[in-house]
């Protein structure tokens, strides 16, 4: 005799596969999910409306706090959004070191997903810290850099607050040295293990047109398959004079949005040895007033952040302030499809599967 | 201002839907096209069905609280054709409604939820709209601009929040 | 690092001294510890001695208990001192895996860190749930020590040295063994919790699977031997110059593989995953009582560690050494060999979903472990005809081991375990940039 009965599993507000504080109540049946329910919100902070009573550039921080695992990226898409609002052209120089910094951000941001995913799918923490050897140098030179680590607010509407110290460029090419190699040992050391291809290969498969109609973007979107990168779509910071390639995934499991990661981490190193050969002289910054006051208008400007399509769109009313501005968080759109995945898989499945979209809760939340 | 390099122009996207629905454009610039909300959900799905605008993609859905109305906009992409559309509704604001397109795109169901959670607007046809990030008996939309004003207002937590239904205990 | 490097240019004379002292410890230490091996050579002596002792002021029985009780002190003191040193270990060591330093603050190299530990656990408030079935929520943690000490008895340290020397060892162990299923299941019931319930389920579903692999391999081991004493397993292997493990490698490895999931190590520690159920069937518990649980594990693990010496590697035997070194020295050694390769396994490998260890253990491992059974029968009819297994016992070994990689390589095959190449799974580079139709120009990596 078997008796079915369904019963509900909170999974978070805290657990350690959730990233964050983020809760899915899920309706279980034995080992199988048969309903799932995602809430959010216990990370609001209530950016959009709080940057209505702050100027532009008291606005940057909290670019920072959004998606606090690429606070380089997040602060590049906002400033570039509010230049192309109020006509602020950054220096040559200022350009490429956004696009060196934005880079990093995203080697330190896809090891930190890898890691995770590696630790979500049971492995006892040694990937994630493994990759953290390369994210702490990398959030090395940030701190040189900025006094940040975390939460960088490095970039400014109109340039980038700082210049690198001398001893940067020493250790990023020291660091983009070894870089590959080190890629190259994850690569050998997880994308042949069998435990590990057990466990994500055909785990959370997302269809192409699903994740094109569920608004997907970023390594959740390439990994079923889809060429679409903004930097090669839309480009921004002079991306089209870089030469780089976009890594697709072949049938958009958990496995393909690992490997896709794991690719970019590559690309992203080409990017930045270019950048670094073709680094003008100059300032690092445009002086701009410090109550900015563009012209009334709109702007909705995206860059490919680590997640995904980064959105920044802000209305001005020729005031110091921003009339609106919203934020369109990768984090939050790519969970778009998670019920749809995780219905019918069973859980250790579902774990998988949020690991390797790679959410950020206070990005998801704002 | 300049637009993006994939951004349609308002005129050029006017004159697309113009050719085909007559007398649905309120307005345009070159930023956006203002659509009527009558003819909204009818021109969204034939603007993603369409094989030369294919936008099939929704890359972002939000409002704006104009203090008389409120505005939707829209952004549709198309992946292959390499486009982004920007399209605006307003809506009125005394009983904020509209078509939900959460049956053209997935991914518009969490980002109507965000807007119906932070400013209130009821998105017909959704198939499941509750709050997101605020618990249900908040009082207000927080994004509105006369938040403040509004009756029963009154920012901060007076106590942990509950997730039962009906007014939060003060 | 970087402060270091400024203000001492290089390694300075107090950093040789250190070496050098290190040195000078270890080779005092090694003086030290071959008189006191010479001194403790036989334990059995002592033993004996105290038995004596007692005998001559009373009667049998009062002797027999005391030297019992004493022998009893000595395993117990041996697991408690386990528990303390190995969960030092274990965190050093997997903290050399893991690129850092692990704990190095309470103490020499941080070995106190175990007692500060328990101590900390000790002062935290043990929280029982309101709705948990109380009784039945509070025995578990006290009473899964049961087996974990139980099963110590018969493990044989060195040629008389077994406090338990029964003809039925294994039969025994693998009794004593199989309480653990109902107490995990009774902590995960009483919890009231789902964790728990799905960790707890989880472990009854894994145990009840698993066993059956290891019976079949300890059968094999039964068999070749004759005997189910652990001491005269270990002789038997010493009289035929062969270690179990090399003549039967396919049975060490399932009694190995099926012993971690029994013991909830990873890859197989699916019953408290947690990345999926947090903590499994010991979610609810706090303080001492969830270091009670996560003691036996460790615990549990050594425990292994002396099965698999006693059963496949030889005991106390090590190519002649054990004339110079006391035995049971030799026997604590392999034990934490097998410990370490356990630590190891933990700090590298990713876990098995639930399915697939069950799909593993039915479809490959018993079928398998059947046919392996069958053919160490039939090798053992063969054996027995002979006075002395001489060279005969080598040649099947040799047969066993390619059986063992052949049956492996067959299996996959049949059950198509690796069905795919990651060769072939290399993400590819899009061509041009866009949506469902560029995908077509999509062109794969060379």
């Amino acid at each position: 005799m078997t008796v079915e009965e369904q019963y509900e599993l909170n999974i978070g507000p805290q657990h350690p596969s959730t990233h964050g504080v983020f809760r899915i109540k899920v309706a279980m049946n034995g080992e199988t999910i048969e309903d799932l329910d995602m809430i959010v919100g216990y990370l609001h902070r209530s950016m959009e409306k709080l940057s209505e009573e702050r100027t532009f550039t008291q606005n940057i921080p909290f670019t920072d706090r959004a998606d606090y695992l690429a606070a380089m990226s997040n602060n590049l898409g906002y400033c570039l959004a509010i230049e192309k609002l109020a006509n602020v052209i950054p220096p040559q120089r200022a350009t490429v070191l956004r696009v060196i910094f934005a880079e990093l951000q995203r080697i330190a941001s896809h090891a930190m997903a890898n890691g995770t995913l590696v630790s979500d799918a049971g492995a006892w923490q040694t990937p994630l810290l493994y990759m953290f050897r390369e994210r702490e140098k990398i959030l090395d030179l940030f701190e040189m850099t900025c006094g940040a680590r975390l939460t960088t607010n490095y970039m400014r509407i109109g340039g980038v607050a700082f210049e690198p110290p001398d001893e940067f460029y020493p250790l990023l090419n020291e660091l983009l040295g070894e870089l590959p190699d080190k890629v190259d040992e994850y690569m050998d050391l997880l994308s042949t293990n069998e435990i590990f291809i057990a466990r994500t290969k055909e785990v959370g498969i997302i269809s192409p047109e699903d994740a094109i109609n569920a608004s997907l973007s970023g390594p959740a979107l390439r990994g079923s398959g889809v060429p679409w990168d903004l930097r090669k779509a839309e480009p921004y910071c002079d991306y089209e004079n870089y030469s780089f390639d976009v890594p697709v995934g072949n049938t958009g499991d958990s496995y393909d949005r690992f490997m896709v990661r794991m690719f970019e981490v590559k690309e992203s190193i080409k990017i930045i040895k270019q950048a670094l050969n073709e680094l003008p002289s100059g300032m690092h910054k445009t002086q701009i007033p410090l109550a900015l006051r563009p012209e009334p208008g709109q702007v909705y400007y995206r860059t490919e952040g680590p997640r995904g399509e980064l959105g920044y769109f802000v209305i001005s009313d020729g005031g110091p302030a921003p009339y609106r501005m919203h934020i369109r968080a990768p984090s939050l759109i790519n969970l778009s499809l998670l019920k749809q995945l995780a219905v019918g898989s069973s859980l250790p499945d579902a774990v998988v599967t949020l690991g390797s979209i790679d959410i950020v809760v206070g990005e998801i939340d704002r | 201002m300049v637009l993006g390099s994939l951004q349609v122009p308002g005129k050029d996207l006017s004159e697309l839907i113009n050719n085909s629905f007559a007398d649905t454009i309120q307005n345009y610039t070159e930023d956006w096209v203002e659509l009527k909300i009558e003819n909204y959900l009818q021109i969204i799905e034939w603007m993603q069905n369409d094989k030369n605008i294919d936008a099939a993609q929704l890359s972002n859905l939000t409002a704006v609280d104009m203090l008389d109305s409120f505005e939707i906009h829209v952004h549709l992409q198309s992946l292959d054709k390499q486009k982004l559309y920007s399209i605006k509704v307003i809506i009125d604001r005394d009983a904020p409604s509209i078509p939900s397109l959460s049956n053209l795109y997935l991914g518009a169901n969490l980002q109507e939820r965000e807007v119906y959670d932070l400013f209130g607007i009821n998105f017909t046809d959704h198939p499941d709209l509750r709050r997101i990030f605020l618990w249900d008996g908040f009082a207000g939309h927080p994004l509105r601009k006369d938040f403040l004003q509004m009756e029963n207002a009154n920012p901060g937590l007076p106590r942990f929040p509950f997730e039962e239904e009906g007014k939060q205990e003060r | 690092m970087s402060f270091f490097n400024q203000v001492f240019k290089g390694p300075q004379l107090a950093y040789y001294f250190k070496k050098i002292s290190i040195a000078v410890f270890i080779f005092i230490v090694i003086v030290a510890g071959y008189f006191f091996s010479q001194l403790f050579f036989d334990l059995s002596k002592f033993s004996q001695f105290i038995f004596d002792f007692v005998l001559q002021r009373s009667n049998y029985n009062f002797a027999y208990f005391t030297s019992s009780i004493i022998g009893a002190l000595g395993i117990i003191s041996f697991v408690g001192l386990v528990l303390l040193v190995g969960s030092w270990v274990e965190r050093r060591v997997i903290a050399k895996f893991q690129i850092r330093v692990g704990p190095n603050r309470v103490g020499p190299f941080g070995l106190l860190q175990p007692i500060a530990d328990a101590i900390k656990l000790m002062q935290k408030e043990v929280l029982v749930p309101a709705i948990a079935d109380k009784t039945l929520f509070l025995i578990p943690p006290v009473a899964i020590f049961l087996p974990a000490i139980l099963a110590w008895g018969p493990i044989p340290w060195a040629p008389n040295m077994s406090y338990l020397n029964i003809n039925v060892g294994i039969l025994y162990v693998f009794a004593v063994s199989s309480l653990t299923v109902p107490i995990i299941f009774f902590a995960g019931w009483s919890s009231m919790n789902h964790y728990a319930l799905l960790g707890s389920m989880r472990t009854v579903a894994m145990m009840v699977s698993y066993e059956i692999p290891i019976s079949l391999s300890l059968l094999s081991v039964a068999i070749i031997t004759g005997t189910l004493n652990f001491s005269e397993i270990v002789l038997w292997q010493s009289t035929n110059s062969i270690w179990l493990g090399l003549f039967m490698p396919f049975s060490l490895f399932t009694f190995f593989f099926a012993s971690t999931a029994e013991i909830n190590r990873t890859p197989n520690d699916i019953a408290e995953a947690e990345s999926e159920i947090v903590a499994g069937y010991h979610i609810e518990y706090s303080g001492m009582k969830a270091g009670l649980f996560m003691a036996v594990e460790l615990g549990n693990a050594v425990l292994l560690g002396a099965l698999v010496t006693s059963l496949f590697l030889n005991g106390w035997f090590l190519f002649g050494i054990e004339k110079f070194v006391p035995p049971y020295i030799i026997f604590i050694g392999k034990t934490v060999a097998i410990y370490l390769l356990l630590i190891w396994l933990r700090a590298t490998f990713p876990r098995f979903r639930l399915d697939q260890l069950m799909n593993f253990a039915w479809k490959t491992l018993i079928p398998v472990s059947i046919i392996n059974f069958f053919v160490i029968a039939i090798e053992v009819t063969i054996l027995n005809q002979f006075q002395s297994t001489g060279i005969l016992i080598y040649i099947f070994a040799l047969f066993n081991i390619f059986l063992f990689l052949g049956l492996i390589v067959v299996w996959s095959k049949i059950f198509s375990v690796d069905k795919f190449q990651p060769e072939k799974i290399q993400p590819k580079f899009a061509g041009e940039i866009g949506g469902l139709e560029a995908m077509k120009g999509v062109k794969s990596v060379d």
